[in-house]
């Protein structure tokens, strides 16, 4: 019995040991990033100029959705957990439970337009009226004002982080109606309303062009002041989430999109810049 | 509810079919369904005065889960249990050499409460570890493995929630009693009412406890009122787990004192992708007894050849060693290693972006 005990103790030493050997091997020089898709055009395009700078380090970025981000955080298989959602108090109260005390650096915003056919006589609606179109309880542009034509309603694919912010600030939790053309990317929907004079579809804010017509909603046209300064209601902010204040090679990569450069890339690839 | 072979293999069938046919009708109405399955392939070998009590393969459980959000505010799951098993027979006495159960089924209505939900069907029991146990170390937790709690899941209600800002989780729940396995003929009419907590002061460090009481007219289920304090320390790759179990069950005028601890360390080494085990419980049926409580000593290692995440297959290998040794001097320990492939997939959560 007492040799059994031994051993036991001698296994739990062994087993600290080369715990806190194989840590101690982790490279200084390396950064691993993951989590949500939305925010992974940043974080691609930001580690590849990070990299271009410091030949040494080496940047492992990829996406998988906010969740998988913050629970790659909790199991410590990554150092930065991007996200398009705040973190939810059940992912803080796992985290505490496991040892991480989950931070959230805001690095950008994300501002939805809602955009028709420039041909569209209507300019502006309220948050109520876009819900009610996306609803199917407005079906013509007369109903708010325009020409005598059913409402075509576009609207991002439900894996999207669009929809799901969509669907929280606009519709509320509700659904969107059952024949509206639901697509995947935003280019997709921009491109159905340009071909579609009676269409309504959201974009990114960074997707806006002369082709198409951006609504003001609630008296607010968005743009990237509207955004920022969050007079504009269909906007959110985009995270990187690390365990504890951000720190060294992690807060380099974090000060570098917060940067003037950063930020380049953070307009440069659709978003609102915050600085 | 729990359907045996024995009840007939056509009826596990039936109930089976109707199960999976609600599931797919109810994915059809919209909302997301989220499909999760798990593997436990096992080899025991269990040695005692220096015979092989055991030694055999078998599939010692498979799970099936559906998880459907209706909306933000209302979801629901169910989840299949089955297993190798030559102990339901047919009318000609021969083995089916497989059961199946309903290990749960809820509905979870979210929102009623901040941060919280109220949750109706077949569900966890929230005492203790018997909760949140993932099966790190092959055995049972103390509660469960020592029969305080008479399985992990029972039919009832709970009403639940996490403290804000992650300060921790709460839970009251009333439930039969009697576990998900039992259906039979000994009707409990008393319902057993539990309290967990568990609160989180600072990052990797948790306290917590549970209460559970019951009082019954049935023998089987006279009394029972047990407590339990537990403790976790959590940080980077350690992870230590201590728990103490007390309490009393039986006839109300002469009630038998149980007691009981678990503690129970995990390392793991992310670099590699392996986690050491240890884990030290010592049981006492009868604080009036002399001599009649057992240790338990385990020691194993899990192996992650690719990790679990949402909505990828992960497989690992779990060993342990197991001596559980008698208080008494009189008796010989029983010694078991066992060995598990254990294997799970799930789908993608639609809007998780």
């Amino acid at each position: 019995m007492l040799k059994f005990k031994k051993l036991g103790l001698l296994i739990l030493i062994a087993s600290f040991v080369t715990v806190y050997s194989s840590e101690a091997r982790k490279r200084p020089n390396t950064l691993t990033i993951t989590g949500s898709t939305t925010v992974l055009p940043i974080a691609q395009r930001a580690a590849e100029e990070f990299m271009e700078s410091r030949p040494k380090v080496n940047i492992s970025v990829r996406g998988g959705g906010s969740g998988v981000g913050i629970a790659a955080l909790i199991d410590g298989t990554c150092d930065i957990s991007d996200a398009s959602r705040p973190i939810k108090t059940k992912e803080i109260t796992t985290c505490r439970s496991k040892g991480i005390n989950p931070v959230g650096t805001v690095i950008a915003k994300d501002g939805i337009a809602i955009i028709v056919h420039p041909s569209n006589s209507v300019k502006e609606l309220s948050l109520d009226q876009l819900k009610a179109i996306y609803a199917g309880e407005i079906s013509k542009w007369s109903e708010v004002g325009g020409r005598t034509k059913p409402i075509v309603a576009i609207s991002r694919d439900v894996a999207s982080g669009t929809f799901e912010v969509f669907k929280k600030l606009v519709l509320k939790g509700d659904k969107t109606k059952a024949d509206a053309l639901m697509l995947a990317s935003n280019k997709a929907v921009a491109t159905a309303v340009v071909g579609a004079p009676d269409a309504i579809g959201y974009v990114g804010i960074g997707y806006l062009s002369s082709d198409v017509k951006s609504l003001v909603i609630e008296g607010v046209t968005p743009t990237n002041e509207t955004v920022v300064s969050g007079e504009y209601k269909i906007a959110r902010p985009l995270f990187m989430y690390t365990d504890g204040k951000p720190k060294g090679l992690a807060k380099e990569f974090i000060d570098f999109i917060l940067s003037k450069e950063g930020q380049k890339i953070v307009e440069n690839v659709g978003f609102v810049p915050i600085k | 509810m729990c359907y045996k072979m024995e009840k007939g293999g056509r009826m596990s069938k039936v109930f089976a079919g109707i199960v999976v046919n609600m599931l797919v009708v109810i994915s059809a109405f919209g909302g997301q369904t989220q499909f999760y399955g798990e593997n436990w392939f096992r080899y025991t070998q269990e040695m005692k005065e220096g015979e092989t009590q055991e030694s055999e393969f078998k599939v010692k459980r498979i799970y099936l889960r559906w998880k459907h959000i209706h909306t933000d505010k209302l979801e629901s799951r169910i989840s299949l249990e089955m297993f190798s098993s030559d102990k339901s027979k047919d009318k000609k006495g021969d083995p089916h050499g497989a059961g199946l159960k309903i290990k749960d089924g809820y509905v979870k209505f979210k929102g009623l409460i901040p941060e919280g939900d109220i949750t109706v069907g077949l569900q966890k029991n929230y005492f203790g570890r018997v909760y949140d146990w993932e099966y790190w170390p092959i055995e049972k937790c103390i509660g469960e493995k020592y029969k305080v709690i008479p399985g992990s899941r029972d039919y009832g209600i709970s009403v639940g929630g996490y403290i804000p800002q992650g300060y921790g989780t709460w839970r009251l729940e009333a439930v039969n009693g009697e576990g998900y396995k039992k259906v039979g003929d000994l009707i409990n009419t008393e319902l057993a009412y539990m309290a967990d907590l568990r609160f989180i002061p600072i990052p990797g460090f948790t306290i917590g406890g549970s209460y559970v009481q019951e009082n019954s007219g049935l023998e089987e289920y006279q009394k029972r009122q047990y407590y339990t304090g537990l403790t976790r320390f959590a940080k980077g790759p350690v992870d230590i787990w201590m728990q103490y179990l007390g309490g009393q069950k039986g006839d109300p005028d002469s009630p038998t004192s149980q007691m009981g601890y678990m503690i129970f360390p995990k390392f793991h080494l992310g670099t590699i992708n392996l986690e050491i085990l240890a884990r030290y419980d010592y049981w006492d049926p009868d604080t009036d007894e002399k001599d009649d409580g057992k240790f338990l000593y385990l020691g194993g290692f899990n192996y992650y050849f690719s990790r679990r995440e949402k909505g990828k297959p992960g497989v690992m290998l779990q060993t342990a060693f197991v001596r559980e040794q008698p208080e008494s001097s009189d008796s010989e320990p029983t010694d078991k290693i066992m060995l598990q492939l254990r294997w799970g997939w799930s789908t993608p959560k639609l809007g998780e972006i």
